[in-house]
C-alpha cells in the first residue's frame, strides 16, 4: 500500500504514521485515540488518553483513576502533528465513536464497533450512528453475513417482555444475562417496568450510573445482593453478566431461569447451551444489511475490515468493485468468548 | 405454522424436559385441536419424508436470495445447518402467511407429496416467502425430511395427561391407536385421546406403580451373619435369581397388549418381537418379570409374578399359589425361550443359601430375591411388613495399578482414574523397577494394561488421598488427563466381566467403582489378565 496511508498496522495496533498516534491500541503506548469502553478496545498502560467525553467515566472505572485522558465532544475537531483529529457518533454504546482523520487532502475513518440498521432502528441509549464521508473507511464486521439481519427491537424487546412476564407468573426470577457496558443499559431501556422488579448486578449498576451521568434517562433497577427480598426476586428480572452467573452471586437467587440477550443468539446452534431457557437476537452492533448501509453512505472506494467475518466481507466489498482489505487485530476475542461464539 | 414453529424452536433449545412440558402445554391450551393434533402427530415423529432435495435447495436460494454460491458457503459454515441458512438470508416476508398448520399440512404439504419431484420446486419456492425465519426453518427441515423435535415420547404424554387429568400410562395406551406415519390426524383423533378416563376399566389397564414398592438392593450376608434368627426358616422362603436386564410389566387387557419398563414407559415399539411371542397369554393377564436379553439369542420375558391370570385377581394369594399359576403358564409356552421363569436356588439351610454365590454367578446372575411363601402380591414387594430382600452377589475384585487421572473443570477435584494390570505376573520387584524406569512399553515383555476406568467421588477420603497421589507422581498432560507414575495399587470391585475385543485388556467390566487404596501394597502385588479372564 502507498506510503500516504493515514493508518496503518503495527504490532502495537492501528497506527497513524503522519499524527504517531494510535487508534485502539491492544499493547501500551504513548498516545492513543479510544473509539469506546470495551475491554477488547480499551486496553490500559497508555501515556495519554483521546476519547469522547461521555466515555471518561467507565474509562477511568475500568482502567485507573488516573488515566490520562483527554475529552472531546462529538464533531469537536483538534489538530495533532498536522493531522485534523474529530469524533462522530457510532450508536453503539455509552461514548462510542468513530475516528475522522483528515491529513494531505485525505480522510480516513476509523468505525471502531458500531450500531447501524437498514431500517433506521437507533440504539435508544446513545446518539445514532452518524455516516461520515471518507476516502478510506475501516470497518468491523462482527456479523459481517447475510444470515445476521436483526428482527425490529419492538419485536425483541416483545420477547423479552413476554418471556418475563411468564415467568414471573411462575414465581421464576428472570436472569437475563447481558454485556454489562452497553447492551444491560438497553435491555434496561426497552422492557416494561410494569411487569416487576429490575434487578442488576453490581457491575451493571455502576455502568447504570455513567449513563445517569451522561443524561442518558434509564428505568430505576436495583442491585440485587445478599439483602434483596427473595419474594422480589421471584418475580423479577436481573440483568447481569454472564461471566457472573457461575459463582456465589447467582447461586443466592434462588429459582431462576436464564436467557441470553446478544446477536450471537440469531444461530440456532449459539442458542442451545446446557441451563439457557432462551436466546434473545439483540446486539449492539450492525447487521449484515447494516453494515452494506453503512459503508455504501460513507462513498469510501477503500475499505479495510478489521475483525468479525473479514474474509466473507473483504471478498463481497471486491465484488461490489470495491478496493477491500484485512487488517488481523484481537478485535472481538473477548466479546466472542464471553458470548458463547465459540460453541 | 407460526405457533408450531415457535414450539419446535423451544423444544430445541429448552434446558430440560421440565421446560418442554412447560413450551408442549402451553401449545396445547393455545391452538385449536386441529393443529393440536397434527402438531402431536409430527413431534412423535410422523413426519412426511424427503420433498426436497438439499440440491433444490440451494438452487432455490441463490436464485431467490439472490447471493453468490461462496457467499452461500460462508454463511453454511457458521450455521452448519442449510435450513437455518436459507430460512436466514431469504428476505423477511411482507405479509406473513397465517394459515394454521393444519392447513399447511393438509392443503399444501401433502398435495406435494402427489407431485412429481420436477415439479415440487416452483410450488414450494413461493411458500418460502410467506414465512418469518423462524416458521421458514420449520418448514423447510419438515420438507427435507430433517425435521427432528428434540422431545421424547413422554414429555408428550405428560402434557396431554396433564391436559385432560389422567396418567402418561393411560395416554400411552391411547396412543397406540393414534394415525400411522402416512394417516391423518385430525380432531376427531386427538379427541380419543383427551377424552376423560373411563373409571370403569381405566385403573386396570395401567401398570401398577411399582416403584415406591420396590426393594433396595443389599449386599450379599456375610458368613457370620445371623440369618435363621432375623429371617426364620429357610423354607418359608423363594428363592429366585435375578439378573441384570430391566424390569417390565406385562398387561393384556381388552384387547390390548402393553410392556411396560419402570417408569411407566410403555416399550411395547422396542420389544415388537417380544409382543408378538406373548401374544398367546391368556386375555386379562397382568405378570411382572424382566427382560432377559443374552448376546445373540431372542429376548425373553422372565416371569417373577402373576397379579391377575386369564381374568383371575390373584394379589391376595399366597406367593407359593401364585407361583404354582405361574409354573403352570410356563410349562404351557409354546416358546420357552421367550417366556419363562427365574430359576430358583435350592437349599436345605441359610449356610447353603449364603454359599450359593458362586453358583449364581456361573449362571450369570445379579442377585438373589427372597420372598415369604405367605407373602400377599403387595406385601411381597414392600420393604417393611412382607420382609422381601434382594441380595447383590459378593462382586469380583481386582487390585490394579494407577496409571490416568482425570482433573474436573477447575483442576481441584478428580473425577475419573484408570487403573492397569500387569499382562503377566512380574518375576520380582527388580523386573518391576527395571520395567518402570524404561517408561516406553516393551512390545513383548512385562507391562500395565489399562483395564478400567472408574469414576471418583472428590469428597471422599479415598477421593482427596487419589488426588494427593496423582499430584506427587503426575508425568505428562493431556487436557484435563494426567498419566502417574505407577506407585499405588487400588483394589476395584464390580458385578460383571464381559469378554471384548474393543478392550485392549480383552473386557469390559460392569459396575466397576473403586473399593479402597493400598498404599502399602507393592506394585508386583497387582493382579494380571489371568486373574481379569478367571472373572469372565
Amino acid at each position: 500500500m502507498a506510503s500516504t496511508d493515514l493508518v496503518t498496522l503495527r504490532p502495537e495496533g492501528l497506527y497513524c504514521p503522519a499524527g504517531n498516534f494510535y487508534i485502539d491500541p491492544w499493547r501500551a503506548v504513548d498516545r492513543a485515540v479510544i473509539t469506546h469502553a470495551h475491554a477488547d478496545h480499551a486496553r490500559g498502560g497508555h501515556g495519554h488518553v483521546l476519547a469522547m467525553n461521555d466515555s471518561q467515566a467507565v474509562l477511568r472505572a475500568r482502567l485507573g483513576v488516573r488515566l490520562p485522558f483527554q475529552g472531546l465532544a462529538y464533531g469537536e475537531g483538534i489538530e495533532h502533528h498536522g493531522v485534523r483529529i474529530s469524533l462522530h457518533p457510532a450508536g453503539h454504546v455509552l461514548g462510542s465513536a468513530q475516528v475522522r482523520l483528515e491529513h494531505g487532502g485525505q480522510v480516513w475513518v476509523a468505525s471502531g464497533d458500531y450500531y447501524a440498521s437498514a431500517h433506521d432502528e437507533s440504539n435508544p441509549t446513545c446518539p445514532p450512528f452518524e455516516p461520515v464521508r471518507c476516502d478510506c473507511f475501516i470497518t468491523e464486521s462482527t456479523f459481517g453475513l447475510p444470515v445476521y439481519r436483526w428482527a425490529p427491537q419492538s419485536t425483541v424487546m416483545d420477547e423479552i417482555n413476554g418471556w418475563w412476564r411468564a415467568n414471573a407468573a411462575d414465581g421464576q426470577a428472570s436472569v437475563l444475562m447481558a454485556y454489562s457496558l452497553g447492551k444491560a443499559q438497553r435491555v434496561l431501556a426497552g422492557v416494561d417496568p410494569s411487569i416487576g422488579p429490575v434487578l442488576v448486578h453490581p457491575s451493571v449498576a455502576s455502568i447504570n450510573a455513567a449513563y445517569h451521568a451522561s443524561g442518558v434517562s434509564l428505568p430505576f433497577a436495583a442491585i440485587l445482593d445478599g439483602q434483596t427480598d427473595p419474594l422480589m426476586v421471584r418475580r423479577a428480572l436481573v440483568i447481569a453478566p454472564p461471566n457472573t452467573l457461575d459463582g456465589a452471586w447467582a447461586s443466592a437467587m434462588g429459582p431462576h431461569r436464564r436467557a441470553f440477550a446478544s446477536g450471537w443468539m440469531q444461530l440456532r446452534r449459539a442458542r442451545r447451551r446446557p441451563g439457557m431457557d432462551r436466546g434473545f437476537v439483540l446486539s449492539d452492533h450492525a447487521d449484515w444489511p447494516g453494515l452494506q448501509r453503512a459503508v455504501a453512505a460513507t462513498g469510501a472506494q477503500r475499505v479495510i475490515v478489521t475483525h468479525g467475518e473479514e474474509a466473507a466481507m473483504v471478498r463481497w466489498l471486491s465484488s461490489q468493485g470495491l478496493q477491500a482489505q484485512t487488517f488481523r487485530t484481537p478485535f472481538g476475542a473477548d466479546e466472542a468468548v464471553e458470548h458463547g461464539a465459540r460453541d | 405454522m407460526r405457533a408450531f414453529a415457535r414450539l419446535v424452536l423451544a423444544l430445541d433449545g429448552a434446558p430440560d424436559n421440565a421446560a418442554r412440558l412447560r413450551a408442549w402445554q402451553c401449545h396445547l391450551a393455545s391452538v385449536p385441536a386441529e393443529d393440536a393434533a397434527w402438531a402431536l402427530h409430527l413431534l412423535l415423529g410422523h413426519t412426511p419424508g424427503r420433498l426436497v432435495t438439499a440440491a433444490d435447495l440451494r438452487a432455490a436460494v441463490l436464485q431467490d436470495a439472490p447471493m453468490d454460491e461462496w457467499l452461500l458457503d460462508a454463511c453454511l459454515q457458521r450455521t452448519g445447518d442449510l435450513s437455518e441458512t436459507v430460512a436466514l438470508v431469504l428476505p423477511p416476508p411482507r405479509n406473513p402467511s397465517a394459515l394454521s398448520l393444519a392447513h399447511w399440512m393438509n392443503e399444501r404439504v401433502l398435495p406435494l407429496r402427489r407431485l412429481p419431484a420436477a415439479r415440487r420446486p416452483q410450488v414450494w419456492r413461493s411458500w418460502l416467502i410467506e414465512l418469518e425465519a423462524d416458521a421458514r426453518w420449520t418448514l423447510l427441515r419438515l420438507l427435507t425430511g430433517t425435521l427432528r423435535p428434540r422431545v421424547c415420547a413422554t414429555v408428550l404424554q405428560d402434557g396431554l395427561a396433564a391436559a385432560t387429568g389422567s396418567t402418561r400410562a393411560l395416554m400411552a395406551l391411547r396412543l397406540q391407536d393414534w394415525p400411522d406415519r402416512d394417516g391423518r390426524p385430525d380432531e376427531q383423533a386427538l379427541r380419543a385421546v383427551l377424552e376423560p378416563p373411563d373409571p370403569r376399566h381405566g385403573a386396570e389397564l395401567t401398570p401398577a406403580d411399582l416403584t415406591a414398592l420396590t426393594v433396595k438392593d443389599i449386599d450379599w450376608p456375610q458368613e457370620d451373619a445371623p440369618l435363621a434368627r432375623t429371617l426364620g426358616q429357610v423354607h418359608d422362603w423363594s428363592l429366585q435369581w435375578r439378573f441384570g436386564g430391566p424390569e417390565l410389566q406385562f398387561i393384556w387387557r381388552g384387547g390390548r397388549m402393553a410392556l411396560w419398563s419402570p417408569g411407566p414407559e410403555l416399550v411395547n415399539d422396542r420389544l415388537e418381537a417380544l409382543v408378538d411371542a406373548l401374544a398367546w397369554l391368556p386375555d386379562d393377564t397382568h405378570l411382572l418379570g424382566q427382560l432377559e436379553a443374552p448376546a445373540g439369542g431372542p429376548s425373553t420375558f422372565l416371569a417373577h409374578d402373576a397379579l391377575h391370570l386369564a381374568g383371575e385377581n390373584l394379589r391376595h394369594l399366597r406367593l407359593s399359589e401364585r407361583l404354582d399359576r405361574l409354573r403352570v403358564l410356563v410349562a404351557a409356552a409354546p416358546d420357552p425361550t421367550r417366556f419363562t421363569m427365574a430359576q430358583t436356588l435350592l437349599a436345605v439351610d441359610w449356610s447353603a443359601v449364603q454359599a450359593g454365590s458362586s453358583a449364581g454367578r456361573a449362571m450369570g446372575a445379579a442377585g438373589l430375591v427372597l420372598r415369604r411363601h405367605d407373602g400377599s402380591a403387595d406385601a411381597s414387594r414392600q420393604a417393611q411388613g412382607g420382609g422381601s430382600q434382594r441380595w447383590r452377589l459378593p462382586p469380583w475384585r481386582l487390585h490394579g495399578v494407577l496409571v490416568h487421572a482425570e482433573w474436573g473443570p477447575g483442576g481441584q477435584s478428580l473425577v475419573s482414574c484408570s487403573l492397569a494390570l500387569w499382562n503377566r505376573r512380574p518375576l520380582d520387584a527388580e523386573e518391576v523397577q527395571t520395567v518402570l524406569a524404561r517408561r516406553e512399553p516393551a512390545g513383548e515383555g512385562l507391562q500395565l494394561v489399562t483395564f478400567t476406568k472408574l469414576p471418583v467421588d472428590a469428597a471422599s477420603q479415598a477421593g482427596q488421598d487419589l488426588a494427593r497421589c496423582v499430584r506427587a507422581t503426575a508425568l505428562e498432560r493431556f487436557g484435563p488427563v494426567r498419566s502417574v507414575r505407577p506407585s499405588l495399587v487400588c483394589s476395584v470391585a464390580f458385578d460383571r466381566a464381559l469378554s471384548s475385543r474393543r478392550h485392549r485388556c480383552g473386557a469390559a467390566l460392569s459396575g466397576a467403582r473403586l473399593e479402597a487404596l493400598w498404599p502399602s501394597h507393592a506394585l508386583q502385588q497387582a493382579d494380571d489378565l489371568d486373574a481379569l479372564r478367571a472373572c469372565l
